[in-house]
């Protein structure tokens, strides 16, 4: 269970910002909230790549703060940046096996098994760039899926989505989360993406979460 | 904070600027036992002073005329060939060394050039030896920086959107409404940095106002420091004038840094301007783009096909027998790869450094260091080789022989005086390559050597291609510090083709000039391949 307790955070000559959250294994919650109310900020928090000023942050009742990113129990998807585009497909993914991006065998063929769960088999040579919104997003799931981290971040993931691709990747969160049993963060902008993923919403407002509701799980997905 | 990744560039940076403050400080030791007020009072260092500020001044007005004429007639005449053309001109003039361009601008204009040829047949009066002073300096300055201008200037109208071409062809616009609201609005922004630019350019200039200057009514400040200290060997008196170079370059570098320069600026976009651009038609601009052509070719080709074709014309295949100029091509050569290797290296820790220091994570606390980081790489844009030499010589020569270590010094000065250029180069590749990378590589643990080589050396493979090419065609080139330090037991290029354009051997010039063109772009466009890779390309 992940859990931020009163992490606080300035920014230099910026409003401060004080974090209370828990999220269950197995349970999605959507984070949502106005331009500057702090959602990226939590983000950077949990991944540690800012640190609270004060409060602790916990995974299973153990503080992460002093862990670096790479070590946390977290996965995450940003809102750019979420693959290189110089590299395939394959070495993309064979980053979050092995950060030297040389798979051995045994992970090539966990590779080619993830994007055959992904519904992307054979895509192994592709570079980004031939990958459409939604394949580039379900790449970069893969390689955070094959990092077996119990804690799932994803920053707007999307935005940049029509709706078909939309409700596509949601089904395979929600799916993932359920049979994986880990905890998943989302932000997002849009208001229907809680009812999409059947997860509990929470709004941001100057730092402080002002509303938590359960979407309806189902009803829309 | 990342030791590994701060230290290498912030030590590079330290080094940078204390050897640039070592140089400085051993010249204003050397000058401090003089009457410097008395001395700058002087006539002859106002006079070598107002030279130096009147070439500078009407070498970029002139630059800037003829530039942005050819631009506009390249856009307007010519669709993407003609923008590639005008990047190769302008590559070309980046990379040509000072001594070739000065053989090639005589050979044309000199007492026995092509104009004189042509005077003599026409039975009119000959150019005689007015090359020599004003005319030369103008003439050379123009050659290297008409192309660099127009380069910027075509970018600038490249990047107009093609539906602001549109409508003035629809509003029925003539030429002087297309320019001043359609052209002028993009000019604007890119002028202003771009004439500072080539002030400064001309402001440093050394070999060429060497090569065609004309005594002392035609000097330049850094050519006034040359002979005040190799020639008349007056230390006191070239460090009083690198003082005061310094503090006009340091001038200058103050408004130059109020405007963008956007010297690096792209090939041009490819876009339909060109082609709908109303005034296309018109008898006027017809007219003008006319003339541009014809000084464009006088001023900037003809002395280019005169150093190809005089060097054919010599003995060309003799040259390899010369031991003098075996070694000299070896040291040369020997001297552009490892200053460009060690350039890089540099510039590339101070890139790595400096993005490190401003990560939006460190929620500008490093601001000031970075800025510091800053300072140091660019610090020799405002040092002149020549100045640095002195500055060198004057600390070294109680403790060492100063010319023995002459090969160390001029690949010092080489990979110093290089260093602004390959940052620059780097910079924003590395940077905007961190925005995006560095929160998914810190997530995912890719670190040291595994993130160079998977991550930034392919991203940044194409600057790092350039950097290294200019570095190593700026340093094959140069005639700066070796002009202090050549001797018979050390020579460089160029240094032999002073020697020998200056003893009248007209031939051996050609032919040296021809093979240091030839070395400067094989250099500039094989180490842009072999390290751009087939991204040198993109």
């Amino acid at each position: 269970m992940l859990t931020v307790k009163g992490a606080r955070f300035t920014y230099p000559g910026g409003p401060e910002f004080v974090f209370s959250l828990t999220i269950e294994r197995g349970e999605i919650v959507t984070l949502s909230g106005p331009s500057g109310s702090g959602k990226s900020t939590l983000i950077d928090l949990i991944c540690g790549f800012l640190a609270p000023l004060s409060g602790d942050i916990l995974w299973d009742g153990q503080s992460i703060l002093s862990l670096t990113p790479a070590k946390r129990p977290v996965s995450a998807l940003f809102q750019t940046g979420d693959l290189f585009d110089h590299l395939d497909v394959e070495t993309n993914i064979a980053l979050g096996l092995d950060p030297r991006g040389r798979p051995n065998p045994v992970q090539q063929a966990q590779i080619r098994s993830v994007l055959q769960e992904i519904g992307l088999p054979d895509f192994e040579r592709r570079l980004p760039g031939q990958l459409s919104g939604g394949q580039r997003q379900r790449v970069a799931l893969a390689r955070d899926l094959l990092r077996d981290k119990p804690l799932m971040l994803l920053d707007e993931p999307f935005s940049a989505l029509d709706t078909e691709t939309r409700d596509e990747m949601a089904r395979l969160v929600r799916r993932l989360t359920r049979d994986r049993g880990l905890a998943t963060l989302v932000v997002s902008h849009d208001p229907t993406d809680a009812q999409r993923l059947g997860s509990r919403a929470v709004e941001l407002r100057d730092g402080k979460i002002t509303l938590s509701a359960q979407g309806r799980a189902g009803d829309q997905v | 904070m990342n030791a590994a990744r701060l230290a290498p560039g912030i030590a590079a940076a330290a080094l940078a600027a204390a050897l640039a403050g070592g140089a400085i400080w051993a010249v204003a030791l050397e000058a401090g036992g003089i009457d410097l007020p008395a001395m700058l009072d002087g006539p002859y260092i106002r006079g070598v002073t107002l030279f130096t500020l009147k070439q500078a001044a009407l070498s970029t007005l002139l630059s800037l005329l003829l530039g942005l004429g050819a631009a506009r007639a390249v856009h307007r005449r010519t669709g993407p060939r003609g923008a590639r053309g005008l990047h190769l001109l302008a590559s070309l003039a980046l990379v040509m060394p000072t001594t070739v361009a000065a053989v090639g601008i005589v050979s044309v204009w000199g007492r026995a050039g092509w104009v004189a040829d042509a005077t003599s047949a026409l039975g009119l009066p000959g150019p005689g030896a007015a090359l020599y002073g004003l005319p030369g300096v103008l003439l050379a300055h123009v050659f290297f920086n008409a192309p660099l201008m127009a380069r910027i200037f075509h970018a600038a109208l490249a990047g107009i959107p093609d539906g602001r071409w549109r409508l003035a062809a629809q509003l029925g616009m003539g030429g002087r409404e297309v320019w001043r609201f359609v052209e002028w609005p993009a000019i604007r922004r890119v002028a202003p940095g771009a004439c500072g630019l080539v002030f400064l350019l001309c402001f440093t200039s050394f070999a060429l106002v060497l090569m065609l200057g004309g005594g002392p009514k035609a000097s330049t400040l850094e050519v006034a420091i040359y002979e005040a200290a190799r020639l008349d060997f007056d230390l006191g008196k070239a460090a009083a004038l690198s003082l005061l170079q310094l503090g006009l370059c340091g001038l200058v570098l103050l408004v130059l840094a109020r405007f963008p320069t956007e010297w690096a600026a792209g090939r041009g976009a490819a876009s339909l301007g060109g082609r709908i651009r109303p005034d296309r038609v018109e008898r006027g601009g017809r007219f003008a783009d006319a003339v541009v052509a014809l000084v464009a070719v006088g001023i900037v080709a003809a002395p280019l096909a005169a150093i190809i074709l005089d060097g054919l014309r010599t003995e060309l295949l003799t040259l390899p027998g010369d031991p003098v100029f075996r070694a000299a091509l070896m040291t040369s050569a020997a001297i552009a790869i490892t200053s460009a290797a060690i350039t890089c290296a540099l510039a590339w820790a101070i890139c790595e450094a400096r993005r490190t220091l401003v990560l939006p994570t460190r929620l500008g606390r490093y601001a000031g260091l970075a800025g510091l980081v800053d300072l140091a790489s660019a610090i020799y844009l405002a040092v002149p080789a020549i100045v640095f030499g002195l500055g060198a010589f004057l600390a070294l020569r109680g403790v060492a022989d100063t010319f023995a270590l002459a090969p160390f010094l001029v690949l010092s000065a080489n990979v110093l005086l290089s260093l602004p250029f390959a940052v620059r180069a780097l910079q924003g590749r590395l940077a905007e390559s961190g925005a995006r990378h560095d929160r998914l590589c810190a997530s995912l643990g890719i670190t040291g050597w595994a993130r160079l080589r998977l991550i930034e050396f392919p991203v940044a493979r194409r600057e790092l291609g350039f950097a290294a090419a200019l570095s190593a065609a700026l340093s094959v080139g140069d005639l700066g510090v070796i002009a202090l330090f050549g001797s018979d037991s050390f020579r460089t290029l160029p240094w032999l083709l002073y020697q020998r354009a200056g003893r009248y051997q007209s031939d051996e010039a050609a032919a040296i000039a021809l093979v240091l063109l030839t070395l400067s772009l094989v250099f500039f466009i094989g180490i842009e391949r072999l390290v751009g890779g087939r991204h040198a390309d993109r």
